[in-house]
């Protein structure tokens, strides 16, 4: 699912670049802040609200807390420059979810000098040496590595039973592929368990995806799909 | 820096403790013990020595070798292997119940609830798995403290009163909450007992802020709430007993739905299929139509697979699945829909799930009790003692999570996008027929005074309920079944996405 915010500046730079940034990870729309009007029923469609001002004035700390009062969405403040730790308690009394800082100043502020600037803009050293044979990407920035039991990424580990990797092993291999409850019995239990049994695994099994649980997808009529990313 | 004191950090490490279902409950750990096969308490006991070794009997484990507890009391060894026995057995015990909705614990759960405990350690820090043990045993040392006033040392340190079975981990907590200045041992008439000291008690409030705010006892009483249903065997013939016109109610809320056949329908917390089956919804939908009806909890599922089995309906499936994380895709169903589950749910987090997975236009509906008039003479007579610990608490009565009125949900549901709400309120008699079924059904069932009870020490919560069903047989032979019947106010509400 795309995630929606809802960004609401005045700032014509960030109202231009914020959305560009993440055009294709999120849908972002812009409201201008001046005059904003709040509406619950506008603002319960969005994932995120996101409220980016150079330094916040009291209408804006009213209009947050007007929005984290309601319970929908989650309220942000996006700064274009560091906050203040005053700023920082301020907003964490309110309830804002989190401060953050305008990405492209971010950017500017990461390389001050030129060589620092062309080792930003340098392809990321893969997390998890990717060249390990035994480590699968599953989608969704979690990894299975298949001989030392774990899904996850390389500092949120969680182990799996040998049945939890054996389960993840087949839906693997069967990528794209509806799997029946009666193909994973058979395939990982032997055909000796009760089918509630293998979907309460299988429940279990997203929950240790983390991140990725919504890689392995129920079927409404039955089943099972590992889609990848 | 004593981090035991920092309400902000305890509360994020239980949580995330709460997130990995690391779910122990202290007062359980002697009993949860004796349900162990001895081959799988060994396991445990050599996993622990290995953890230990690998954490404390290691060069890098001077800062927890060095760490003061409330910057006072020293980490022993002895602490830290109770921290992690306790959390494989009690890790163990919520697994268990979560697969299988029984304590059966073979070697395969072992091994979960075995990498449960080792990846918390490795994701979060060994010593933020102990300092979340402290918080949690302590407090429920306190509580116990707090609720009979003082307790003699020997009865203390067995723990009989509030934690049976953990003898060797008790002398070791009293030390700590002596040396804490959190306890004092007083001479009554020749006896050592032991009280909390004004600092006690602050740490008491302290504790109780952290376990609630990280929603960790949240958490906690949720999984009992399941796995309490999965202990009663004969359910259906409970609340056949005591909502006699369940059926029908569930009958007249599918019309009030309006399913057509044909329509894809996602059911949430089935249970063992009343309203899936008995009150027509896979009837409803006809043979174009499907069900998908799901529950988070196992026994439940192994009651409504024994049904669909038996009435061979072809236009059904059932699912593990929990209304907060609805495993499948966007927008794939006509309708969702629950009855009576929406109050044991995380409220917002199972709305927004109910509406991402139906369709645009589709319905979304919810059914559920409202609150009921607490003041009927035979229900406070019966239940005088649940309104004492309440007052005890500062509150005038029990506390409820029932809504108050049908606005309540049809406000919320709005509030989260949904159009054309409609509402309606019904009742329905509740009928209070024997104390054990009433009790059964209060107590273990849904778990209506579960709010008031949870912080009980283990006996006491026993020994009243024993008093509550004892005190249920002196109403029944004094009240009529017409005066002990209670018309249950129930809420319709549904929108369209």
């Amino acid at each position: 699912m795309v995630t929606r915010i809802a960004l609401c500046t005045d700032d014509p730079q960030m109202a231009e670049n914020v959305p560009r940034l993440f055009d294709e990870l999120a849908e972002i729309r812009v409201y201008p802040r001046k005059n904003f009007v709040f509406d619950s029923e506008v603002l319960s469609q969005y994932d995120y609200f996101v409220l980016g001002v150079s330094s916040p004035g009291e209408a804006d700390w009213r209009l947050c807390r007007v929005i984290v009062n309601e319970g929908l969405p989650q309220v942000y403040l996006m700064l274009g420059h560091s906050p203040s730790l005053y700023l920082r308690k301020r907003a964490e009394q309110i309830g804002i979810k989190e401060v953050l800082l305008d990405p492209l100043l971010k950017l500017r502020n990461m390389a001050e000098k030129e060589a620092e600037l062309l080792s930003i803009l340098k392809p990321a050293e893969a997390d998890s040496p990717t060249d390990d044979p035994d480590l699968k990407y599953l989608g969704c920035n979690v990894y299975f590595h298949t001989k030392e039991y774990w899904a996850g990424s390389s500092d949120q580990k969680n182990q799996l039973s040998e049945r939890e990797t054996k389960l993840l092993k087949l839906f693997l291999a069967n990528k794209g592929k509806i799997v029946s409850t009666d193909v994973i019995a058979k395939a990982v239990w032997g055909g000796h368990i009760e089918k509630n049994s293998v979907r309460k695994s299988i429940k279990r099994l997203r929950e240790k995806l983390g991140d990725g649980k919504e890689l392995i997808k129920g079927r409404k009529q039955g089943g099972y799909i590992y889609r990848g990313e | 820096m004593d981090r035991l004191n920092d309400v902000d950090y305890m509360t994020d490490m239980l949580h995330r403790l709460g997130e990995a279902g690391l779910l122990i409950d202290p007062r359980f750990q002697g009993i949860q013990e004796k349900l162990f096969d001895s081959n799988v308490l060994e396991w445990f006991e050599r996993e622990t020595v290995k953890m230990l070794d690998s954490y404390w009997h290691t060069q890098d484990a001077d800062d927890l070798k060095s760490d003061l507890l409330f910057g006072v009391v020293p980490i022993t060894e002895q602490l830290v292997l109770n921290c992690i026995h306790n959390f494989f057995l009690g890790t163990a015990v919520f697994v268990s119940h979560d697969l299988k909705g029984r304590v059966d614990v073979d070697s395969e759960i072992a091994e979960m609830a075995l990498n449960d405990v080792k990846s918390f350690a490795q994701n979060n820090g060994f010593m933020n798995l102990f300092l979340c043990f402290c918080v949690i045993t302590g407090f429920e040392s306190h509580q116990a403290l707090a609720h009979y006033g003082r307790l003699t040392e020997k009865a203390f340190v067995s723990g009989e009163k509030h934690r049976p079975g953990s003898s060797d981990t008790l002398e070791t907590e009293l030390f700590v909450g002596l040396s804490a200045g959190f306890y004092e041992k007083v001479e009554v008439d020749g006896e050592t007992y032991i009280q909390l000291t004004d600092a006690g008690w602050k740490r008491r409030q302290k504790a109780l802020r952290m376990l609630t705010e990280s929603k960790y006892l949240q958490y906690r009483m949720q999984v009992i709430y399941i796995s309490q249903f999965d202990q009663i065997d004969d359910w259906e013939a409970i609340l056949d007993k005591i909502f006699p016109e369940a059926v029908p109610l569930r009958s007249d809320y599918l019309h009030f739905l309006e399913v057509r056949p044909g329509m894809e329908v996602l059911e949430l917390g089935c249970g063992s299929g009343t309203f899936t089956f008995d009150s027509g919804l896979a009837d409803a939908v006809g043979k174009e139509g499907w069900v998908t009806a799901t529950d988070p909890s196992a026994g439940m599922l192994y009651r409504a697979q024994q049904k669909l089995d038996k009435l061979g309906y072809e236009n059904v499936s059932i699912e593990a699945a929990a209304a907060e994380e609805i495993p499948y895709g966007n927008q794939e169903f006509d309708c969702t829909v629950g009855v009576s589950f929406f109050h044991f749910s995380d409220k917002p987090r199972a709305l927004k799930e109910m509406i991402r997975v139906t369709r645009p236009g589709g319905i979304v509906g919810l059914q559920g009790p409202l609150q009921f008039n607490l003041d009927r003479p035979f229900f406070r007579e019966w239940f005088e003692e649940i309104f004492l610990l309440a007052r005890k608490r500062g509150a005038d009565r029990p506390q409820s999570y029932l809504p108050q009125e049908t606005g309540e949900i049809s406000g919320f549901v709005r509030k989260h996008g949904l159009k054309n709400v409609e509402e309606q309120t019904v009742t329905m008699p509740w009928v209070f027929a024997d104390p054990e079924n009433v009790l059964q059904f209060m107590v273990y069932g849904v778990g209506l005074f579960q709010q008031e009870m949870i912080f009980l020490p283990l006996a006491a919560r026993e020994e009243l309920i024993e008093r509550l069903i004892e005190k249920g047989k002196d109403i029944c032979a004094r009240y009529s079944l017409a005066e002990r019947t209670i018309e249950l106010p129930t809420y319709f509400v549904k929108g369209t996405v």
